[in-house]
């Protein structure tokens, strides 16, 4: 069976919503039985928000016994990181990073740190064996989301007894730097993220997990249920280059 | 006593991005195995690790030194070394006391 996923412009967080749905849909009705390809329209591809969860729902789906096939570019921006074992995927981490490498050293090391702490938390967290990242820029802006469909974020909480009172809670408190892990584990990662992207770049953290949308824009922090269900996290972080040369480190707990 | 020293080249082991807790404790138990007095971690073609592998890493030298085996780490890159330098200087590797969560009702 063919599948054709599409999507309109992407032009507010309504539009995001409905597409990411529109993929959850169509990929939870696949059986499991036939062969599918998926005809990606570029659109999704090339916005990482959409193509990291749509990677990361294509993987499931391939580790549950679906036979999916990707036509075309398929997800050529994504990258797929493995807990378990050593990444066969390495050289296209190196290649997101690569197009500020001369240039611009403290954006690659300021991006690795940001993808770094967020497959982190995914080994920390989510309790699942992969999870994927994708990039993409143009001009001075870029975009970077690292997906998962793992337990998501409230799930994680409620695992260690923690009190939430919502799943948009759950978000404010991850962002806050609440941790479900001990002192002498614990990192500072979201929090972290969110002061690089926020302040030393001037962009926008979007952060989506079971049953609320997080985002975060120089002091804001805004947190309410959505309308879909992600199982899982999906973490955007998209920005300006800056012009002047960034110290990632002094954004760093 | 005789002393025995291994190298461990972690590129070898497990790539050039080095991530998680895990692969820390997966070169601690495999130093653990090799019954040594000092061993050389190597990072030649290392590009980037994150700051968990770092911070466990720096717990686990800390836990050979009160054994007398001697983690010596080498070949670091410049974004490899400022990690390890930003935690050094940071409260993480100082032992912190540790938090245990108490369910339960208290009497009073």
């Amino acid at each position: 069976m063919k599948i054709l996923l599409k999507a309109p412009k992407i032009q507010s967080l309504r539009d995001y919503l409905k597409t990411l749905k529109s993929i959850i849909v169509n990929l939870e009705a696949l059986p499991r039985e036939e062969e599918h390809t998926l005809i990606v329209e570029k659109v999704i591809s090339d916005t990482p928000i959409l193509a990291a969860p749509l990677a990361a729902l294509v993987e499931q789906k391939r580790r549950s016994g679906c036979l999916l096939k990707l036509k075309n570019n398929g997800l050529k921006s994504t990258t797929l990181i493995e807990t378990k074992k050593r990444s066969k995927d390495e050289p296209k981490i190196e290649s997101i990073i690569s197009i500020f490498s001369e240039k611009r050293p403290d954006l690659r090391t300021t991006l690795l740190y940001c993808i770094g702490e967020l497959i982190d938390n995914i080994f920390e967290h989510a309790q699942t064996s992969f999870g994927v990242v994708a990039f993409g820029s143009s001009n001075r802006n870029f975009s970077l989301a690292v997906g998962d469909t793992g337990i998501s974020i409230p799930a994680a909480y409620r695992k260690v007894g923690m009190a939430i009172k919502s799943d948009s809670d759950a978000l404010s408190k991850a962002i806050s730097g609440i941790s479900t892990k001990t002192v002498d584990e614990r990192g500072e990662g979201l929090i972290s993220i969110k002061r690089i992207i926020t302040q030393g770049l001037a962009g926008q953290l979007t952060l989506l997990s079971a049953g609320a949308v997080l985002e975060s824009k120089r002091e804001e922090i805004i947190s309410r249920p959505m309308s879909i269900f992600w199982q899982g996290t999906i973490v955007n972080l998209s920005g300006t280059i800056p012009r002047e040369p960034l110290n990632l480190y002094q954004y760093v707990q | 006593m005789s002393s025995k020293t291994k190298t461990y080249r972690l590129k070898k082991i497990f790539g050039t991005f080095l991530w998680g807790r895990h692969m820390a404790v997966e070169l601690r138990d495999l130093i653990l195995r090799d019954n040594l007095t000092e061993a050389v971690v190597d990072f030649s073609g290392v590009i980037f690790v994150t700051r968990a592998f770092a911070d466990e890493l720096l717990k686990i030298k800390n836990f050979f030194n009160r054994k007398n085996l001697y983690l010596n780490f080498r070949q670091m890159n410049s974004e490899v070394a400022k990690m390890f330098s930003h935690l050094t200087s940071t409260v993480s590797v100082n032992p912190a006391p540790r938090l245990r969560v108490v369910r339960g009702k208290f009497n009073q």
